[in-house]
């Protein structure tokens, strides 16, 4: 599935510093992370992620990431099984800003409330990365937009 | 522009709210410097010395005190306003790591090849909405229409632009000659032979791969 950002409302330009302090989290924060870049210097629109390992049977993950000036981003997981789910934060109507689009389409229609409420990109990068890593090692979907443990 | 990892991985859950383990792992793995650094560095709009330091959760007192030393190497923009000192990141920072980034990895010639692309880019945007610059078009959406992922594309197209003219522009620059100074102290070849780089490009962030 190509990333779809779902975008309807102004979120601004992309905001490379905080797009940087997301990829130095990722890479520090999982030894499972194989690559993390933008996909362009001179012309970025987002940041990619990948991990050696997925979900289930998935055998590797990736997550492409956005953050605006504004504030506001696109937390957007795909694996080789086609497994999407998305944590985002822009303007989107009747909607809540803060949503989550659930696996495995991730719909853009009617997205729950995020459980994701912290603000500053280390953050909420470190708030994704935890929900993933649960995800991941109980191989289970059904908690991602759960932010108690144990639940 | 790919950064390769060594970091091992963590693999304790966290326990409680996800929001509070992400605040306080980040606390235990900084120093209240590194917080305010992180938070001014993503701070897009003026404000007080009390918010930075709510945000980095560090005192008002330190927040005070790490701000006016990154005013001084002039990463944080201060804004002395009627009610107060007001605070955030200042333009030329972000100029300046996107242009040596760019010097790092890219030749003159990909340089002006992007330049071509984005105003080819610009120019059909123009064409499609019949509108001179994106204000105006900004002015004719409501929220919810098709047309704003449009903006968001035309916004950076532009902003990219400007980093890219303005890295074209400064490929050469270097009033000390630090190439050949650093060719002279460095034994290394690739610093001799380094003129497919930019001369704002930092060897200390140069990517090893």
């Amino acid at each position: 599935m190509e990333s779809s950002t779902d975008i309807e409302g102004k979120v601004g330009p992309l905001d490379e510093t905080a797009v940087e302090q997301i990829r130095d989290e990722f890479t520090t924060l999982d030894g499972l992370v194989i690559e993390a870049g933008f996909d362009s210097l001179l012309d970025p629109t987002k940041l990619v992620v990948r991990l050696d390992d997925g979900i289930g049977d998935a055998e590797s993950c990736r997550f492409d990431v956005r953050w605006y000036q504004t504030g506001y981003y696109n937390f957007h997981h795909t694996d080789e099984q086609d497994i999407n789910f998305r944590f985002d934060y822009h303007p989107k109507p009747d909607a809540p800003k803060r949503h989550f689009h659930n696996p495995p389409d991730a719909p853009s229609e009617h997205p729950q409330r995020s459980c994701i409420t912290v603000t500053e990109p280390r953050q909420v990068t470190r708030a994704v990365h935890s929900l993933w890593r649960r995800a991941y090692e109980t191989n289970s979907l059904t908690q991602l937009n759960e932010a108690e443990n144990p639940p | 522009m790919i950064h390769m990892t060594t970091a091992d991985a963590p693999h304790e859950l966290w326990e409680g709210d996800v929001n509070e383990a992400a605040i306080e792992e980040w606390k235990a793995d900084t120093t209240t410097f590194d917080r305010i650094r992180h938070v001014s560095d993503v701070t897009t709009k003026p404000q007080a010395a009390s918010e930075i330091a709510e945000r980095a959760q560090v005192s008002e007192p330190t927040a005070r005190k790490y701000l006016s030393i990154l005013a001084e190497t002039g990463r944080v923009k201060v804004i002395n306003t009627e009610s107060g000192t007001r605070y955030m990141r200042a333009p030329q920072m972000l100029a300046m790591k996107r242009i040596a980034a760019i010097h790092r990895e890219h030749s003159k010639s990909e340089i002006r090849d992007s330049i071509r692309d984005l105003k080819t880019e610009l120019n059909s945007f123009q064409k499609q909405y019949d509108v001179a610059d994106v204000d105006e078009l900004t002015l004719e959406l409501e929220p919810g229409d098709d047309g704003w992922q449009d903006i968001t594309r035309w916004q950076q197209i532009e902003q990219n632009l400007e980093i890219a003219q303005a890295a074209l522009s400064l490929y050469d620059f270097d009033p000390d000659d630090s190439h050949a100074a650093a060719a002279r102290v460095a034994d290394t070849s690739r610093v001799t032979g380094s003129h497919e780089y930019g001369t704002l490009s930092d060897d200390s962030e140069r990517s090893t791969a």
